[in-house]
Formats: C-alpha cells, structure tokens, sequence
C-alpha cells in the first residue's frame, strides 16, 4: 500500500509523457490553456456547422514554454479528449522523425491518429456507398461489387457492405477507383481508396502532403462531422520542418487546426532560420502561454491532482493536500534546480516508491530527501548537498 | 545553546547553514541567540535566493572574497601586505573606479537597464536570448561578460517570480548543469 492509501503509485515514471500518463493535468496555469485550446475548437466548430468547411476555417495554436513544463503533457491531453470535443487528433513528434523527408513526416501525421479513426472513416464511406447503391446509383453498385448472382442468393446491399465492414468481403478496386475519380478530387480519391483497401501510398512533394492532409480534414469533417487537430510538437529551426510549416499554414486545411509546440529556443531558431514562418508563428489565432509553469504553486496543484485522481480510499483530504503543498513548496525552495514539472514528478514517483517499502501513511519529508539520495546519487545540486549532508 | 549553534555554524564552513535548518535543529527559540550573536558580530546572516544563510565571521570573509570581486579586492588591499597594495596603488584604483561603476549599475540601474533590454529584444510571448541582452548591456555600459552573468543571475535569483529562464542558446545562466539561454520578464 503507499502513502494515503493508495493502491498504485500515481506518479507516472516516464521521462516524457505517454497518452496513458496525460490523462490527469493539474495545475491552473495548464487548466487555462487546456480551456484555451478547446475554446479554439469550439469556435471553429461553430463556424463549420452545417456546411462545408473553407480555406478560411483554419487555425493555428502556438504552445512555447521550457523544457520539462508539461507541454507535451498537455497536447496529449487535448488527444485523449478528441471523442469527447469532435475532434480527430493526429500527434506527432517531429524529434522523432529522421530525415525529415515529406514522405516520412505524412506517414508520421498518418500515425499520429488513432487506429480507429481510420475505421470510422472507412465504415463511414462504406454505409454512404450503401446508401448510395440503395438508391439505385449503378457506379456504387459496382464499387461495392453488388452483382446480380448476390441479388439472386438474396444478398442484400447491406449485407454486402456489412462483410466488406468486417472483412469477409472486399470492394472492387478498379471500380471504386472509377467512382471515387468522378465524384472528389484526385487527392480525396486516394485517400479513400487507400482507407478502404487499408494499404497508404506513399508521397513525395510538399504539393501531395498538403493534398493529403486537406483530403484528411475535408473528408472528416464531411463522414465523421470532427475537426482534424494536428499537434506537431519540437518545431525548431529545421529547414525541412519549417518549410513544412510554412505550405501547411500557407494552404490554409480546412476544418482544421494546427497546433505548434516549441521552446522559446525553438522558436527563436525559427525566427533566425525563416523570418517568413516565424510572422506566421507570430500571428497564431491562439499563443498558448503557459508562464508559471514551474511556480510553486502550479507544480503543488500538479502533484496534488495525481493523488485525488487515484485517491479511491478518500483518505486525501483537505489536511492532507494542505501538508503535501507545503512540503513541496519547501522542496521547490530547497531544491530549484528541480524546480520543473517533469523533475518534481520523477523525485515524487520515487517518494511514492519509499513510502510503500516504509509503509508510511502520508509522504513525509524524510522519504522526500530519502528518494532525492536514491534517484540522484551522484548529483552535485547547489545548496541541496550540504543538506543531505547532513542528514 | 549558543556554543553549540556557533559552533554548528562554524563548522558548516564557507558555504554557510540555512537559518531554517538551525531551526529544524535548534527549535524556534535559536532566533533570540541568533539576534545576540548578530549584534555581537560573532555570526553573519544574508538572503541568498529566498533562503537566509548563516555564516560564522572568518567562514563570511572567505565566503565574500570568493563570491563578491569588490569585497576580495578592499579586503587584499587592506590585508597584511600594505607594502603590495602601495605598489598597486595605481592598478587598484583604476580597477576600483571600474568596480565603482559596476557597484552603481549594480544596485541602481542594472535592474531597469535589463528589463528595458528584455522589452526592447523580446518576441510577442517576451522571450529573448540572453547574448542579445549581454551585448546591447556590456556594450553601453562597459560591463564584462562575467560581471554581466553575475548581475543577471544575482538580479534572477532575487526575482525568482519576475523572470523565467529556459534552456538552450550558447551562452546563459546554468540551471540544472544546463545552459538557459533565453530569459524573459514575466
């Protein structure tokens, strides 16, 4: 059992943030910008209801603050909500992306969704090529391979579409291509030929990722009735990066908003490698500002979110929240080269630890300093030292 | 008591103890002896970030002459070989006239020199880079690159809740062994 009763230890353990790990955000300053970006959403929203989206039904979102201040965290965030605030949410981690071709960073965007988003796009056409074949369209007839021997075996279209869903039947390709060729564009063809047959083709200009990821939200948005949400976090100054940034802002997605996370190094290496992306950066509907981040409060109201969202036992009330803030606010003192949400996270996960192996009942500062001793033995952190020292 | 809080004192060396670790040790009544031991000059207090550090008088006067150029210089100059500071003489009072500068900017002006270069280099969201600050600042006023870092740093750690810094850039105050190069004023 660890400290107030819990059950596992709700710290997560983990460098960098997982999905799993973003389901909690504390913290005011976080609040607020969560609130400002699903603001963001619920305008554009608004303004896309009912109608076709336009090149004018685009956003951008700057997110920039330090290192280590949780705004990996709260992209993540934002995605675990995406059933909840119509939105399809692609993440992607540019860090992660070597080189940074234009083939590599649309099959990193493809990846950035969910699997079932890709489901639901696919099921949602297959019910409109239904529905179209109903009615009597002989061309979606022919794309779901609706022939008369099924009608004679007493097949219906809805059976046939039913299998093709579960994947006991399969749409005629050459056919599909036919329909889809005269009805959307070359890109949105290939989109849905490549979500019905499930197998992506690759790309290889700036001109065909734009394409694709106008397709992408253009076809969400008509099947699916959600808002594309890109997160791209680590822009920095890369050249293939910004240019990417650039074409996407410049072509302006439709029903979509773009979510740009950077440091302030990131952002000034932008503004020294391309003036021209960083006026665009400068001129985000929304700059997500999320200073404060590593005040004591703000990381007391973190630390203490992670507790009450695992705290089944009710045995972390008001007292004990009140002495936990003020111990963290005495180690955030004592301690500032930790003075940051993924370090104070991290000597919390070791407490956590402690106080099980102890079997103590509430985090004391003993297990605090014990848990800095044990996880950075080899540290030499100013003023910290004398301290433990002297333990 | 105040044997053993001036000796705890002493034996924390030139780095000092923190006033609320004599606390921790001694109880809250330590703050009377403490007084005393003040008054009789035996024990020096000073607010280094938002801590209050203890020193004893001989750990203080090493402390200064690591930490503080000024007090190094005065404290060599007056010290036991006069006969060397005589023949310094002209040096030292080019490098006093020089530290006089700095000791001006320092508690006048450097604050509001500093804040007025971070508005004037900053993006909209107030980040810029501490080289841009350091060569506008030591260019107009004279200041080394090192005496520069001492002030800003110095100006930061008093301020924690007026600035933030963040990692990254060539050159800038070291938090965590790392580099934040970028400041702003929040």
């Amino acid at each position: 059992m660890y400290a107030y009763g819990l059950e596992a230890n709700p710290y997560p353990s983990s460098p960098t943030p997982t999905e799993k790990d973003a389901k909690i955000l504390g913290g005011r300053r976080h609040k607020e910008a969560k609130s400002a970006i699903l603001e963001c959403i619920k305008e554009l929203h608004g303004k896309v209801d009912c109608r076709d989206a336009t090149a004018g039904d685009f956003r951008v979102i700057t997110v920039i603050q330090d290192v280590g201040s949780g705004k990996t965290h709260l992209a993540l965030h934002i995605k675990n909500l995406q059933g909840r605030h119509g939105i399809a949410c692609s993440f992607v981690d540019l860090s992660t992306i070597s080189p940074k071709t234009i083939s590599s960073i649309y099959n990193a965007i493809l990846k950035g969704f969910e699997n079932e988003f890709f489901v639901q796009l696919r099921t949602k056409f297959l019910q409109y090529l239904q529905e179209r074949a109903e009615q009597g369209d002989k061309a979606a007839k022919k794309a779901i391979d609706y022939t008369l021997v099924n009608k004679l075996a007493g097949i219906t279209i809805k059976d046939k579409v039913d299998d093709i869903v579960l994947g006991k039947n399969q749409v005629s390709v050459e056919n599909l291509n036919t329909y889809l060729n005269q009805r959307l564009n070359q890109f949105e063809s290939t989109l849905i030929r490549n979500v019905i047959t499930n197998s992506f083709s690759g790309i290889s200009s700036l001109e065909e990722l734009i394409g694709m990821m106008s397709s992408i939200s253009k076809l969400t948005q008509r099947f699916l009735g959600k808002l594309v949400l890109f997160e791209m976090d680590e822009l920095d100054g890369n050249i293939e990066s910004t240019e990417f940034v650039k074409g996407i802002i410049n072509a302006h997605i439709p029903a979509s908003i773009l979510m740009l996370i950077s440091t302030p190094s990131g952002y000034i290496e932008v503004q020294n490698t391309n003036p021209s992306v960083f006026d665009r950066l400068e001129k985000a509907n929304y700059k997500i500002d999320l200073v404060g981040s590593n005040s004591k409060e703000e990381l007391s109201e973190i630390a203490i979110e992670y507790i009450k969202h695992n705290d089944k036992a009710g045995k972390f009330g008001l007292k004990e929240q009140e002495e936990l803030s003020g111990k963290i606010q005495v180690l955030c003192d004592e301690f500032p080269e930790f003075r940051n949400v993924r370090s104070l996270i991290n000597i919390l996960y070791h407490t956590m630890e402690k106080s099980e192996e102890l079997e103590l009942e509430k985090i004391d500062e003993d297990a605090i300093y014990d848990a800095i001793r044990h996880s950075y033995p080899g540290l030499k952190v100013r003023e910290s030292l004398s301290i433990l020292e002297r333990k | 008591m105040g044997k053993d809080i001036l000796q705890t004192i002493d034996s924390a060396g030139i780095n000092g103890i923190k006033k609320a670790d004599l606390k921790k040790a001694y109880g809250k009544d330590c703050d009377n002896t403490l007084e005393s031991l003040k008054e009789k000059e035996q024990i020096f207090i000073e607010k280094r970030g938002v801590a209050y550090f203890v020193w004893s008088k001989e750990n203080y006067i090493d402390y200064l002459k690591c930490n503080d150029p000024k007090c190094k210089l005065v404290l060599e100059t007056a010290g036991p070989s006069q006969s060397t500071a005589k023949s310094k003489h002209t040096q030292n009072l080019r490098e006093a006239r020089t530290i006089s500068n700095y000791s001006t900017l320092e508690n006048n002006d450097f604050q509001s020199i500093f804040n007025k270069c971070l508005h004037e280099s900053a993006t909209s969201i107030g980040w810029t880079s501490f080289d841009k600050v350091r060569e506008k600042i030591c260019e107009i006023h004279n200041l080394s690159k090192e005496k520069f870092y001492m002030l800003a740093r110095d100006l930061i750690d008093k301020n924690g809740a007026r600035y933030e810094v963040s990692s990254g850039g060539q050159e800038g105050i070291i938090v965590r062994g790392l580099v934040h190069g970028y400041v702003r004023n929040v």
